[in-house]
């Protein structure tokens, strides 16, 4: 028996031990509340996981607007780039598809941190002091790590509010965004621009479409065969055809997404099918699997071949949203728009 | 060193296996206990290194209850020899036999050079000088048999439990591991399968059938055709061994269901 | 025939005899080789967190790393470095590396243990159904929201997870009181699958984000490191280790069978149920910081056995001391092979195990059966 291992071992572990107790203690907590400055309203999620319940609402007090943003997720880039606070923006990460043309310009200018969800190392390494999240899973431990955990290291951060609440989204709740983020990079006429030329392009679309008589029956078709995954009562999507004066089939469905069944839909024989276009799974994939697929013959939207097809980067809430309604209204009501 | 059994009874789940065992082992005797299968020779043997906890009655090892005494207390005294081997695990046959000293160690003690010379006369014993650093997997049957038994003597205990030790062994092999035990001259208990074997190296032997002691005394005295008949169930003749001068027994199957003689 | 030949008696009144000190030499010669071997490793270990710390998706000078460690540990000014590259190496990587040797270390020693306790090289520390506990703890906090222990809950019901699955699995695995290896295993696997069909419904059941970061936790991630998470496996590995390593000899003597060890002094019945409940809380323990890292606990004691044997005494150390080696270059990989993204731990383990056991099954054929050549 060698005399010397426990010694060896215990010595590695009292070095760690003491290097836990000094290496705990020494980080910058972020100063809220006492200098002036812009106070927004925000939430923080705990387990950095999107849920059905609502996250705790708090508020931060920025002194300054940052320079340094990172943005993750699509629409959360693409909310800051149409403000063209590009110049403000350390780094952007994981887009769903493609950022609008119009915004490419901008968004080249800013480095690209990851196509997907960049770890903490990389995030710090941007040295930013702002991160702007567009779904909770962006502060999982592999990807920026707790709110909490950014806030003591000087870093505050915001989270879309859609994702904030229990209640349904809706539009309003980007209108909400633009205003808090055009506050807090101190860019409000900018912001209010946008939401003014959102609500207008909305307008003209809704003003065409009938919203008297039976609204339309809409399905949204995102993914699977053996069972469809679609939008149910609260998410975005059943606001925006809800505004294109159609219904979601699957607005009693608690949540923001589920897994239905064939059945279901078969039952409730939706008018239109709406299709999404993605990476995932693409609009022609899910046609030809609705088309070739005899127990699904009889639905109306497939005997009637109606299909409209969207991308899901438009779904999803953000500045995108206006145009959506403006294509589901468009491929609903052709004839409202000739 | 000497063991003794009184009124030992042990069973399973209400139903007695063992009756009544009374047995002793004199200080530096070879004792050999024989029977058929099932008739209770390794619950025995178990009983007394303490694998099983009889139901009533007493073994008594140099006087003191077996089990008034620690487990390692018991490891120290008693030594025993068994079929096991660790099968996928590979140890040296030096590490086999150092196991030995496994109860005479407290938690915190070293190995230390004492360690190392009884191991060494251990292996000498036996004569595995040199062996040592062999893989005990690789060895034949009878070199096995001789690391465990050395493995016992590293233990340093002053009595010897074994368990058919010949049972798979080629026939030199069996008498040189027999030579062996007996030549080390501790009080031993061996369970033994082959009546030969017995009455050429035990002092005394106790037959045991059916979870009873039926006979016990010097093999030649015990060993006779009228209880091999009963307890075996096959004929026997007694002449003797032109080389030891011992007897041995002669063996055939009676379909008549007469004594032979 | 009653002759006392016992020269042991001799050795025990304190005369040494004169050996021939073949056999004494053979045991320096393994002790020394043993040494080197363990002195090897723990250089490999200092060697391989210095530079590990320096290595990350983000480039930071070597040099300037050490300042930044440096200046930390010793509140010196060394130099001039960003607050986001200080922040990297201080709060993140070095306790990640830490943590990756503690975790390491912590599975290795239970991969010991448990391969002694059912007496199969085969067993890890997950035979007995800890990691799909704490899988269940798991998805209950990731997709269910049951947040009681925040900001800890995950760790907190992964622990409670492992640990309850290893109470059931012990109480299934008895019988009239004693608990044979073979019960054992059977119970764990029974278990395991009925406690992975539990994980499966309810992540079926929530969203399918949820299943990416499901996966993620089970396939171990040391992503979450921070020096608070440090404190309580170090002190579960000190102490666990320690314990074995006291019992070095009793699990030796638990290798060779239930009876040869009863025989040698060691209650194998209460040994295998204290072994057990430590592998249980050492696992959950890690289970717990880390999800679920696989291949370690089975890899680490093979490994060194196939270099010193199979004592207890030098496998433990060495391959406590190896686990944390090969964890800590294992995150090194999980870092940087898709940067700047984070890959999960157990996909490396996996692969650089599952080659490993196709070339024992094929070189070693003395192993597991095969002729002894």
């Amino acid at each position: 028996m060698l005399r010397e291992t426990p010694f060896v071992i215990l010595a590695i572990l009292a070095v760690v031990l003491l290097l836990a107790a000094c290496g705990g203690d020494d980080a910058d907590s972020v100063q809220g509340g006492e200098a002036a400055g812009i106070s927004v309203e925000n939430c923080s999620t705990t387990t950095g996981e999107d849920s059905q319940e609502a996250f705790p609402v708090s508020s931060h007090t920025y002194t300054e607007a940052p320079s340094r943003a990172v943005t993750m997720n699509q629409h959360t880039t693409e909310l800051m780039l149409t403000l063209g606070l590009q110049d403000r923006m350390a780094g952007t990460a994981y887009i769903d598809d493609f950022i609008l043309p119009e915004l490419k310009e901008a968004y080249d200018s800013v480095p690209v941190l990851a196509d997907e969800y960049p770890s903490k190392e990389v995030i710090l390494g941007s040295e930013t002091d702002f991160i702007y999240a567009g779904f909770a899973s962006a502060f999982r431990e592999t990807a920026a790590g707790p709110q909490a955990d950014l806030a003591d290291l000087g870093i505050p951060s915001y989270l879309t509010l859609a994702i904030c609440k229990e209640e349904a989204d809706s539009i309003q709740d980007i209108y909400d965004d633009i205003a808090n983020i055009s506050r807090i990079f101190e860019v409000t006429e900018r912001g209010e621009a946008l939401i003014a030329s959102m609500k207008k392009d909305i307008e003209s679309v809704t003003s065409k479409v009938d919203p008297s008589g039976t609204p339309i029956r809409a399905f949204l078709y995102d993914s699977g065969d053996d069972a469809p995954y679609t939008s149910v009562c609260c998410s975005m999507f059943t606001n925006l055809i809800e505004l294109a004066s159609a219904k979601n089939i699957f607005d009693d469905v608690d949540g923001r997404w589920a897994t239905v069944n064939w059945e279901e839909v078969i039952e409730r024989d939706p008018e239109v099918i709406v299709l999404i276009e993605a990476v995932w799974s693409t609009a022609q994939e899910k046609m030809d699997f609705l088309t070739t697929n005899e127990a699904l013959a009889d639905i109306t939207a497939v005997k009637e071949q109606r299909f409209v097809t969207i991308n899901f980067s438009s779904i999803v809430p953000g500045i995108r949203n206006p145009e959506a309604i403006r294509t589901l209204a468009e491929g609903i009501y052709p004839e409202s728009f000739r | 060193m000497r063991l003794d059994i009184q009124g030992l009874y042990w069973g399973v789940d209400g139903l007695d296996i063992l009756h009544d065992i009374k047995m002793s082992v004199d200080p530096g005797a070879m004792v050999g206990l024989v029977g058929p299968n099932g008739s209770g020779k390794s619950s025995l043997l178990r009983c007394v290194y303490r694998a099983l906890k009889p139901r009533t009655g007493s073994i008594a090892i140099d006087g003191d209850d077996l089990w008034d005494i620690s487990s390692k207390e018991a490891a120290r005294r008693i030594a025993v020899v068994l079929q096991e081997s660790p099968t996928e695990f590979d140890f040296t046959a030096y590490e086999i036999v150092s196991m030995g000293r496994n109860p005479h160690k407290q938690m915190f003690d070293r190995e230390n050079e004492q360690d190392d010379v009884i191991i060494e006369d251990a292996l000498n014993q036996v004569g595995m000088t040199g062996f040592a650093d062999r893989s005990f997997a690789t060895l034949s049957g009878g070199e096995k048999q001789r690391i465990l038994i050395a493995r016992s003597l590293s233990q340093q205990a002053s009595f010897l439990l074994l368990d058919e030790p010949t049972n798979h062994l080629d026939i030199r092999y069996q008498l040189e591991t027999m030579d062996l035990v007996k030549e080390l001259g501790l009080s031993t208990l061996t369970a033994l399968h082959d009546l030969n074997i017995a009455t050429e190296y035990c002092d005394k032997i106790y037959v045991i059938d059916g979870g009873r002691i039926v006979a016990s005394g010097p093999p030649p005295e015990v060993l006779k055709p009228p209880l091999i008949k009963k307890v075996f169930g096959v004929g026997s003749s007694v002449n003797v061994n032109s080389h030891t001068g011992k007897p041995r027994l002669n063996f055939y199957l009676d379909r008549n269901g007469k004594n032979g003689l | 025939m009653l002759g006392q030949r016992s020269r042991s008696a001799n050795v025990v009144e304190g005369i040494p005899l004169p050996s021939t000190g073949a056999t004494s030499a053979s045991a320096r010669r393994q002790a020394d080789k043993t040494r080197f071997l363990l002195i090897g490793l723990a250089i490999a270990l200092v060697v391989s967190v210095t530079m590990a710390v320096t290595i990350g998706p983000v480039y930071i000078s070597p040099v300037t790393v050490w300042n930044i460690v440096l200046s930390r540990l010793f509140s010196v000014d060394a130099g001039q470095w960003s607050q986001g590259q200080d922040n990297i190496v201080w709060l993140i990587r070095l306790p990640r590396v830490l943590l990756a040797g503690l975790v390491g270390s912590g599975l290795a020693a239970v991969g010991v243990a448990m391969q002694a306790t059912v007496r199969n090289p085969l067993a890890d520390p997950y035979i007995l159904g800890t990691s799909s506990g704490a899988s269940v703890g798991a998805v209950l906090v990731i997709v269910l929201g049951l947040n009681f222990f925040d900001p800890y809950s995950l760790s907190a019901m992964a622990f409670v997870g492992a640990v309850g699955s290893f109470i059931l699995v012990f109480l299934l695995a008895q019988s009239s009181g004693r608990i044979s290896p073979t019960r054992l295993i059977l119970a764990g696997v029974a278990l395991a699958y009925i406690l992975s069909a539990i994980t499966s419904f309810i992540l079926f059941m929530g969203d399918d984000r949820d299943f990416r970061e499901v996966l993620f936790w089970m396939l171990g991630t040391l992503a979450g490191a921070k020096w608070e998470f440090l404190t309580l496996p170090a002190i579960a590995l000190a102490l666990g280790v320690g314990i074995l390593l006291l019992q070095a000899r009793s699990m030796n003597a638990l290798l060779m069978g239930d009876e040869t060890a009863t025989a040698l002094g060691v209650d194998p019945q209460k040994f295998r149920r204290q072994l057990l409940v430590l592998a249980a809380l050492l696992t959950g323990v890690m289970v717990a910081v880390s999800g679920a890292i696989g291949f370690v606990g089975l890899m680490m004691p093979h490994i060194v056995r196939l270099v010193v044997g199979s004592d207890h005494r030098r496998v433990l150390p060495a391959s406590v001391l190896l686990g944390a080696v090969f964890l800590i270059w294992v995150d090194v990989g999980a870092r940087t092979v898709v940067q700047p993204e984070e890959l999960p731990v157990s996909v490396i383990t996996a692969l650089v195990g599952a080659p490993f056991f196709l070339w024992l099954l094929r070189w070693r054929k003395s192993a597991f059966g095969g002729d002894r050549i």
